[in-house]
Formats: structure tokens, sequence, C-alpha cells
């Protein structure tokens, strides 16, 4: 058997299925004459692979062959735990006490995003965190969002009356990453959208929970 | 019920109690969640973005993770981890794509080579299968980077991080129908390609 041969078997072989099986048929068993082949051309034994990846997904384990860096895993977790101390993201869920030391150190990484937020949380007098709040019913939360051509993100939901002028979001420097922390009380369930430049209505992307809205679109949920 | 592979329910639990326990006693508990997830986002971020370096794909790791732990407040306990993790990290994903980070085609393997591989002679020191293996799956990226992009996903998330039909049409957030409809075209789509590219060599 020659290459022209076997590319040809191979062809017959991903056409039949692709067209008649579904991904994860197992494979017929090869001809030999082509096992025989493919066991000393290269070329023809990386089509055969490429072959079984298109046709079969136990063809191709998962992550066996991507040749992890050495260390990987380790670094890896040692570089999130660092930021996360470094954030001090702990207090995201535990009471508020010297929330505002903590709210600039989160934003350390994003000093223009830091000056826009404080301000805009001072808002929290004009009403839209409840003044009554006991230290022990609230609880910080952070919500994201990529948008890097926006440029004004708003958060809106049943907290603030769904209201675009009074919450929105701060682009941390360069990244096209908009992000908020708020104070919401434990133990409720809230609805909210992202509004983008003042008129596009999106669901949160990172939300696990979406429901229908009521106007053929989606709310996200929020759990505290 | 919820299942990570064909049946893995102890890899559930884990992760349930590892969330739980970040949530509520012990932030450091998330490294174990990263260094169990490690691997899989490594591969997931390699397949979406090939021509990232390994240095750059750490990075794009710990980003990934961050965006995790800020949004486990909005996480439902007792609900899989595995598909919500994963929609986070395709979003951060895709909002990279689309800003250009990876949207350089994966680079032509050099004529010489080209040439050195379809006459089967193409050296190599690491051993043969894993080779093979490599440039197969270097093959078929080729391929995939013509595909639009939904079809890619799916096929990437299906094919090649093995996740069930169902878990993948959880992170992509669609039904477990379009997974099978777009799984079918997009390997079509493949097939033409490999054809008609690839795969005529001279005897």
């Amino acid at each position: 058997m020659n290459c022209k041969e076997c590319n040809a078997y191979i062809d017959r072989l991903l056409e039949q299925q692709v067209q008649t099986g579904p991904a994860g048929t197992p494979l017929p068993d090869i001809d030999r004459h082509v096992l025989d082949h493919i066991s000393h051309c290269h070329s023809c034994a990386v089509r055969m692979q490429a072959a079984r990846m298109v046709a079969h997904p136990n063809g191709h384990d998962a992550n066996a062959d991507l040749d992890l860096p050495e260390g990987l895993q380790e670094r890896v977790t040692e570089s999130v735990l660092a930021a996360i101390r470094q954030e001090d993201a702990h207090t995201v869920f535990k009471d508020r006490s010297n929330w505002r030391s903590h709210l600039q150190k989160y934003l350390v990484a994003a000093a223009a995003a830091a000056l826009i937020l404080i301000p805009l949380v001072g808002e929290r007098d004009k009403g839209f965190i409840p003044e009554q709040e006991t230290t022990s019913r609230l609880a910080q939360v952070v919500l994201q969002l990529e948008a890097p051509q926006a440029e004004v993100v708003v958060v809106v939901g049943d907290w603030n009356n769904w209201d675009p002028q009074v919450q929105h979001l701060a682009k941390n420097n360069g990244e096209g990453t908009w992000s908020i922390m708020m104070e919401l009380e434990r133990g409720r369930e809230y609805r909210y959208q992202f509004v983008i430049d003042g008129e596009q209505w999106i669901p949160d992307p990172n939300a696990y929970l979406q429901v229908d809205d009521g106007f053929g679109g989606k709310n996200s949920v929020l759990e505290m | 019920m919820y299942t990570k592979f064909e049946t893995d329910d102890r890899q559930r639990d884990l992760d349930t109690q590892l969330v739980y326990r970040t949530l509520h006693e012990d932030k450091e508990a998330f490294g174990q969640l990263v260094s169990s997830y490690t691997p899989t986002f490594y591969a997931l971020v390699k397949r979406m973005a090939p021509d990232r370096s390994p240095e750059s794909i750490e990075d794009d790791l710990q980003e990934i993770f961050l965006r995790i732990y800020r949004a486990l407040p909005t996480f439902r306990e007792g609900s899989p981890f595995f598909s919500w993790a994963y929609t986070i990290a395709m979003n951060w994903i895709r909002s990279q794509r689309r800003k250009g980070r990876s949207r350089n085609r994966f680079p032509p393997i050099p004529y010489d080579e080209e040439v050195a591989v379809l006459q089967g002679t193409h050296r190599t020191d690491v051993p043969e299968e894993a080779a093979i293996a490599a440039e197969a799956e270097q093959l078929v990226m080729q391929a995939l980077e013509e595909l639009k992009p939904a079809y890619r996903e799916v096929f990437i998330l299906r094919m090649m991080q093995g996740l069930s039909v169902s878990d993948t049409a959880k992170v992509m957030r669609i039904p477990e129908g379009t997974v099978k409809t777009y799984l079918h075209r997009g390997r079509n789509k493949l097939r033409e390609y490999l054809v008609k590219h690839q795969w005529n060599p001279e005897d």
C-alpha cells in the first residue's frame, strides 16, 4: 500500500463516521494493510490520528497529549492564592467592618477605577443601600463584565429599582473589564442585568442562573 | 444527575465541599480547586487559542481562576461547579479573542518541514507516538480556525476536552440537540478542509 491508497482509505473511513455515525461510535477495525503502512509512514500516521480526533472523542484523551509544563499546577495555584491574599478578598464573604480600606486594596491595580468607584459607592447615602443595615446582615459581592467596546456599563436590579442612573461599573485600565463591588443583604435573592451604553440590556454571562424577565429577555439571579 | 465525565460523583462532591469551605471557612481551600482544574483549563486555553505561549497561558489561567473566585458568591451551592466554572472560562477566552489577542491564525508549518512530513522524513526528539499526536492536533487546530466560532467551540468541548453532550450544552447554554447539530456540521467541515488542504500527497 502507498500513501495515496492509504489517504483514500482514511478519507472513506472519515466520511463514513461523519455522515452516519454519532460522535463516539467506535471506529471499525482498521485494514491490516493500512496499519502496516502507517507503522512506518509518519505522515499517514498523523492523518489517521487526525481522522480519529474528528471522528471519535475517545480517540484523543482530553489532556494526555498536551505536555503540561512542569510545575504548572503549583505555580498557578500559588499565583492565584497570592493574588487573592493581596486583594484581601476574604472580606467579600464577611461583614463590612473596615470595608472602605478593603475596597481600596481591591482596586489598587486599577487606581483610576478606584477613584471612580469610591465616590460612587459613597452614594450609598442616596439610598440604594438601606441605611438601617447591620454589619451581620450584609455581604459584599463583586460583579464583573467583559465589555471592551463599551463606554458606560451600569448594573440594574431589584435592589436599586432597576434604575440605570445609580450604579456604574468601573473599567479596569486598558483591559475592557468592568466591575463593581456592592453590599447586599444576606439570605436574599436578587434579579439584575447590565446595561451597556444606555441601550443594550444583557444578563450577566457569569451568573449561573438566568430567568425570564417578562419582556422577552433574561434576568440574572444573584443569591446572597 | 450531573456528571463531569461519564460518572464522577466523587469529583462533584469534592468540588461542592471546596466551594463551601472557600465561601464559609477558608479562602485557601480555593487552591485545591485551582490545582484540580489547572490541567483541564490549560488544555482548553491551548485549544481555543493555539498561538498562545505556555507562559501566556499561565497568565490566562490566573485570570480565569480569579474571575471564578470573585464570582463564587453568585454560585448556587449544590449545583455543578464544573460546568459553571467552564462557562466563566469560556466567556473570558471569548473576550480575549474579541480583543484580538488570539486572532492570529495558527502559524503554518514551514515549507521545508511540511515537505519532510509528507516524505515521512520528519525528525523529532520526542517519542514517535507523542510527535504523531501533536502533529495531528496541529492539523486539526488549523482546520478548526476555518469553522464558525460556535461549531469550533462545540467541537473543542465535546471532542477534545471530552465533555459529554449534556455538559457541553450546559457550558454553551444551548440545547443538547443544537450541540449535536453543531457537532455534525463542524465535523463535516473539518473533513472537507482536511481532504482539500492536506490529504493529497504524491506517492
